[in-house]
């Protein structure tokens, strides 16, 4: 009796890919649930930023696309906004966590597919995706409603896209990764020059393939055209977004609470320091790649180039590379961030390193397939040692309680440092009512379980009225919060402490740094500082 | 799933748009009409809203639709073809419809004559019209072949292709059916892989009943040569001219026949036919056929088959939905039909509007009973096809008014366009704004990079803001038509068989006659000779001096015809300029450089040059004392092994041309392979002929009919 012919859905289910996904989700929900117990899932301050982001779209006291903002790209906030608008979901963070959950196994499935493509060699696949996969940081990561997720799978994604078509040439996969290339223009800043060296990937694959450009069937000039526009488009949507919105077109860039501008307040040493720059970047990789990743990503590079004499196969490989060269031109230039501790002597931003993980993945996986064509028994012991160095990394992580965790170190820290803004925010949410009158930007953690009562900087006319006549009917304001810090007062306190403006608002807490009135309270509400 | 069934098919009752709309539909329209104003009287606001919601809606869904059927296309494949054998091949009748197309006979012999098919069992009918007395005359001048016959069609109103075919049927002879323009170049095999599918379908016991190959306009993109050069003729004219206009034609034809309708076959819904290159079997028009009742009347004897709506101007589109309402299904064939696009932005909007009325009139006949035609067709089939014509009509009308209403928004932020907009409705139409276009957009680059024109990649990325508002042009001209009586039936005809050149190639081409008419003025002492081609021998420079040459055969005519070897001297003009074709050089090169066309004629009997010319030319120099080795005669295009011929062909006197004219070859010239428009095959030009309908001359072209 003749066997009967495998189905596409039994197919699918024996594969390779689907084993990976199936792990990956495993290790993915475990994350999750090991890092809610240590409560880190909201440590970083970006990821309640993220969150309020997302759900003052749908829901607050002024609402609307404009809300995504002109600073930060808005995909992820879209993503977010369809689930944010539920409370639970909002609170715990499940409401970006579950997009950044799918981005680690969407990229975990990418790079074994990519790494197949590219070497015929399974084991590769299953190597680059342990790598990246087992990386407790990336683990971390994808547990939290950040966009560096997406930016990873959107990257190895498009890798994957246009491999596929340097080999097949079909269409579709053109296509796919020209989409993928304007998806991520949207997700981070650092993936506008990935996609741009994408472009020129495709560039290098038409002259390659001698493809002409001006006489003939001009394929080169169409191929380059559809390549490009759909990122083309995704940056003058965005510049014309800020032209509408904000009236500047790199108010993303330059504008108040820009990139520069946020920079500028840390006072980094790394700006117009390139050795510094260098030194940081490297030391970040350490410690979130682990050397012997390092080692063999950096060995599997160079035999790459060598073998394959700089072909646009490995160029596709090398543009993965792109981001972190970017941010490092980011830490000189002043646009981006960064801390160690060996430079600085604390933590900041650590996560920029961790994309250094996807170029780590794909040129382990091709080492090891370099490997497992020598000698076929040598395929085995380089996945072995693969996952043996991953899951090594993985068990110190856990054992330490994620001590050797960077990226969550930094988010416990942050996590400290906001205690007490949680606790006038949930005060406020618990013991008061009606709209808020607060500034959201350093006060994040006070307007998180708030978001659907404040009127801040956003809220337009609301804010204004508010500022100006707080106890007025028509602005309807029942609480104003104000951060007293010494030097670092908030708006709100500018504008209204030791006013008059608030005649009928009354203390109701006060804390080191943060001053809460009540509308009808009884108590002063014009008091001096003590 | 998605097609009634079986008991429901036979219940469809076939419509004629003789009438665009009927009784009832004019008093449900009335009726909607007072509804719309009491509210308009009473609350506009919500009015406006309930309006923008419905539009929205109505967007929303043809969207998806193009999407889901974009989607499918990705699945589909051609049905499976059975070989069939010469001896086992039917009888095939190709209608051929005609009107003022006299130049286009040779075009259609040609094409039918290159159909890999056995030709006694090939039925050509040409379907010429009574009132086409030009055409007429012209065909039955011409000498065609035995398997062609001339039907002349009476003069019978309503005029048109739709009635002339079915006049026509009753001539048919042939198991199946095919109806090809008169500009159509089909695949050669493209009758024998339709009478395999039919077959396979037969033995499945499958209701094919039409087959649509992917029709394919040529012109989209320009006759190159292997170096990628555009190919032109003696005048410099682009042998397949190209326009911005032809280019996003193709482009939607890429779309309609390699994703459109292909997803629709997949699905199993109605399929609104294109306009030729649509195989039936006989019976199948035999059996969806109008009733004789509803038919024109024609003058005795008559057996016209009324297969297809005379009053319909895309009755093709409507054959399509009347056989999927009869049960029959129909396939897209992976085979293809060149044809000729309009090269100008009116001819394209006079092309495009009458499709559009003729959706919109297939439409309104669809909706004189839904149910009943939601029964035969199926719900699903019948609002998918109501969709694809009736909607496309509804959306080019809907969209310049948004796109209005949004550039007004964002110069004035107007609280009453606001208004329109609340909530759900403000995010819909964001996403159709921005989603929808870029969806729309992507489907056509898709299209064209898939079908490798990608050079028609640029023209979308610039121009296909300016075709979407031409096709709404277009739309709203065909709403004119229907709404004024007078203006029906019009049927904008496109012309075939132009002659063109872009504003930048003609004035190449007339910078290049003016250089070649001062230099032809000029007294040059340059040997003149009149020899045939190819068969010229260029000797290179170093080896210029006692050229030895062998006699001359009848075939190939040489140089020099001497008994012994004779020396040649190639004298080169004093003050010769570059002697470039106008097809080689770019614009800028052409006006500055004196061009001297090389214009071939047919062969004339060798003159061998005088002696005395030749020894009182001046030598060339030194190069040409050196010996040459006589070389062996090659049957091959020229040697060309000096930069620069110094041989000048003497002018032909004009030969008198027939109405018809055969092919004009030069002796020994082959026809190019890949000739789309055979521009050498056409007449002198004439003047527009009174009565055509359409541009005669399309504005800022040289786009000339040529015919008689």
């Amino acid at each position: 009796m003749e066997p009967k012919p495998e189905t596409t859905v039994a197919r699918a289910w024996h594969s390779d890919s689907t084993k990976i996904a199936i792990l990956a989700t495993v290790a993915s929900v475990l994350a999750f649930v090991v890092v809610w117990q240590q409560g880190t899932v909201l440590g970083y301050k970006d990821s309640l930023s993220h969150l309020l982001i997302g759900r003052r779209v749908l829901v607050g006291q002024t609402t609307g696309l404009g809300q995504l903002g002109g600073i930060w790209l808005p995909l992820q906030h879209v993503l977010i906004m369809t689930l944010a608008w539920n409370d639970t979901l909002y609170l715990t963070g499940l409401a970006g966590s579950v997009f950044s959950m799918l981005c680690y196994v969407a990229t975990c499935v990418g790079l074994h597919r990519v790494l197949h493509l590219a070497t015929g060699s399974r084991a590769a696949g299953w190597a680059g995706a342990a790598v990246f996969g087992l990386a407790a940081n990336v683990l971390y990561l994808q547990a939290t409603p950040m966009g560096e997720p997406l930016m990873y799978a959107g990257m190895v994604w498009a890798v994957l896209a246009v491999g596929q078509w340097q080999r097949e040439g079909r269409t579709s996969w053109l296509f796919i990764g020209a989409g993928l290339c304007a998806l991520l223009v949207l997700v981070r800043y650092e993936a506008w020059v990935f996609s741009a060296a994408m472009w020129c990937v495709v560039l290098q694959t038409c002259v390659s393939q001698r493809r002409r450009f001006w006489r003939g069937d001009q394929s080169a000039q169409g191929l380059l055209l559809v390549f490009g526009f759909y990122m083309s488009a995704a940056v003058v949507a965005w510049l014309l977004w800020n032209q509408v919105i904000f009236g500047d077109w790199l108010g993303w860039l330059s504008g108040t609470y820009g990139s520069r501008d946020l920079t500028a307040r840390l006072e980094l040493e790394q700006v117009g320091s390139l050795r510094l720059s260098l030194l940081t970047y490297a030391w970040g990789a350490v410690h979130v790649v682990s050397w012997p990743f390092l080692v063999t990503g950096l060995v599997g590079l160079v035999l790459m180039a060598v073998r394959e004499r700089l072909s646009p196969g490995f160029s596709a490989f090398a543009v993965t590379l792109v981001p972190s060269v970017f941010l490092v031109y980011g830490l000189w230039s002043g646009s981006q961030p960064m801390r160690v501790v060996e430079v600085d002597g604390d933590l900041y931003n650590l996560r920029m390193a961790v994309v250094l993980l996807v170029p780590a993945a794909l040129f382990t996986g091709y080492l090891v397939s370099r490997l497992s064509a020598r000698a076929p028994g040598l395929r085995a012991l380089g996945v072995g040692l693969v996952v043996a160095i991953g899951s090594a990394s993985l068990a110190v992580a856990l054992r330490g309680g994620g001590e050797s965790v960077v990226t969550e170190v930094e988010a416990a820290q942050a996590w400290l440092a906001y205690e007490e803004q949680r606790e006038v925010g949930e005060w406020v949410a618990e013991q008061t009512s009606g709209r808020v009158l607060v500034e959201s930007i350093f006060n994040e953690w006070v307007v998180f379980p708030n978001q659907d009562r404040v009127v801040y900087e956003g809220s337009q006319d609301a804010w204004t009225s508010g500022l100006s006549a707080p106890g007025d009917a028509a602005s309807d304001i029942h609480v104003v919060v104000m951060r007293t810090t010494p030097g670092d007062e908030d708006s709100v306190h500018d504008a209204l402490y030791d006013t008059d403006r608030l005649w009928g608002f009354g203390v109701v807490l006060q804390t080191d740094n943060f001053l809460v009135l009540e509308k009808g309270a009884p108590g002063d509400a014009v008091r001096t500082r003590q | 799933m998605l097609s009634a069934p079986v008991s429901d098919r036979r219940q469809h009752v076939r419509q004629t748009a003789r009438r665009t709309t009927t009784a009832t539909q004019r008093l449900v329209f009335v009726a909607v009409l007072t509804l719309v104003s009491v509210m308009a009287l009473v609350a506009p606001g919500l009015l406006a809203v309930l309006a923008v919601g419905a539009a929205m809606l109505f967007l929303s869904v043809f969207m998806g639709l193009r999407l889901v059927l974009v989607a499918a296309s990705r699945g589909y494949r051609a049905p499976p073809v059975t070989v069939v054998a010469d001896e086992d091949l039917p009888r095939y009748t190709t209608l051929h419809p005609m009107y003022d197309e006299a130049h286009m006979l040779p075009s259609v012999v040609a094409a039918m004559e290159a159909m890999d098919y056995p030709k006694d069992r090939l039925e050509c009918l040409l379907v010429l019209e009574e009132r086409d007395e030009v055409t007429v005359e012209a065909a039955r001048a011409y000498p065609l072949p035995d398997y062609v016959r001339v039907v002349v069609t009476p003069a019978v109103e309503p005029y048109g292709k739709p009635k002339a075919c079915n006049y026509a049927l009753q001539f048919a002879t042939g198991e199946f059916v095919v109806i090809y323009d008169a500009e159509d170049r089909p695949e050669p095999g493209q009758l024998r892989l339709a009478v395999g599918t039919f077959r396979a379908a037969e033995a499945r016991g499958e209701p094919l009943g039409c087959l649509q190959a992917r029709l394919v306009f040529a012109n989209e993109i320009p006759d190159v040569d292997v170096e990628g050069r555009v190919r032109r003729d003696e005048e410099g004219y682009d042998l397949r001219p190209t326009t911005w206009t032809s280019r996003l034609l193709g482009n939607e034809y890429a779309v309609h026949f390699d994703l459109v309708l292909t997803g629709l076959a997949r699905l199993g819904l109605p399929v609104p036919l294109g306009g030729t290159s649509n195989h039936f079997p006989l019976h199948v028009l035999h059996e969806v056929a109008f009733d004789p009742d509803e038919m024109p009347s024609m003058p005795q004897p008559d057996a016209s088959v009324g297969a297809w709506d005379p009053w319909n101007v895309t009755e093709d589109a409507e054959l399509g939905g009347a056989i999927a309402a009869d049960g029959w299904r129909t396939a897209v064939m992976d085979s293809h039909t060149d044809e000729e696009a309009c090269l100008t932005a009116r001819a394209a909007l006079n092309q495009r509007s009458r499709w559009v009325k003729g959706y919109a009139q297939t439409s309104l006949v669809l909706l004189r009973n839904p149910s009943r035609a939601a029964r035969s067709m199926g719900l699903v089939g019948y609002l998918a096809f109501l969709l694809q014509v009736g909607g496309t009509f509804v959306s080019l009308a809907l969209s310049p008014i948004f796109w209005t209403i949004f550039v007004v928004y964002m110069l004035t932020g107007s609280p009453r366009i606001i208004a329109l907009f609340p909530g759900p409705l403000y995010y819909t139409g964001m996403c159709l704004l921005i989603l929808g276009n870029l969806a729309l957009l992507s489907i056509s680059l898709f299209a064209a990079v898939r079908r490798e024109r990608y050079g028609t990649v640029r023209y979308l990325l610039v121009c296909l803001p300016a075709w979407w508002a031409l096709l709404s042009a277009a739309t709203y001209l065909a709403a004119l038509e229907l709404l004024v009586p007078s203006w029906r039936p019009s049927w904008n005809k496109t012309a075939h068989g132009v002659r063109y050149a872009s504003p930048a190639r003609r004035v190449a081409i007339a910078t290049s006659a003016a250089l070649a008419e001062w230099r032809r003025d000029r007294p040059e002492t340059v040997p003149v000779r009149v020899v045939s081609r190819p068969a010229v021998h260029f000797l290179a420079a170093d080896r210029c001096g006692t050229a030895v040459l062998r006699p001359a055969t009848p075939s190939v005519a040489p140089v020099l015809d001497r008994s012994r070897p004779e020396p040649v001297h190639w004298v080169r003009p004093a003050q010769a300029a570059p002697s470039r074709s106008v097809r080689d050089r770019p614009l800028p090169a052409v006006a500055g450089v004196a061009a001297v066309p090389a214009v071939p004629r047919p062969a004339a009997a060798a003159v061998p040059v005088p002696r005395r010319a030749v020894a009182e030319a001046a030598p060339v120099g030194e190069s040409l004392r050196a010996p040459v080795v006589p070389r062996p005669r090659r049957r091959s295009r020229p040697v060309r092994d000096v930069p620069k011929p110094p041989v000048r062909w003497l002018p032909e006197p004009p030969q008198p041309r027939s109405l018809i004219a055969a092919p004009v070859r030069a002796p020994g010239e082959e026809r190019r392979p890949g000739l789309r428009v055979p521009v050498r095959e056409l007449p002198a030009r004439r003047s527009p002929v009174p009565g055509t309908a359409g541009p005669s001359r399309p504005r800022g072209a040289v786009a000339v009919p040529v015919g008689t």
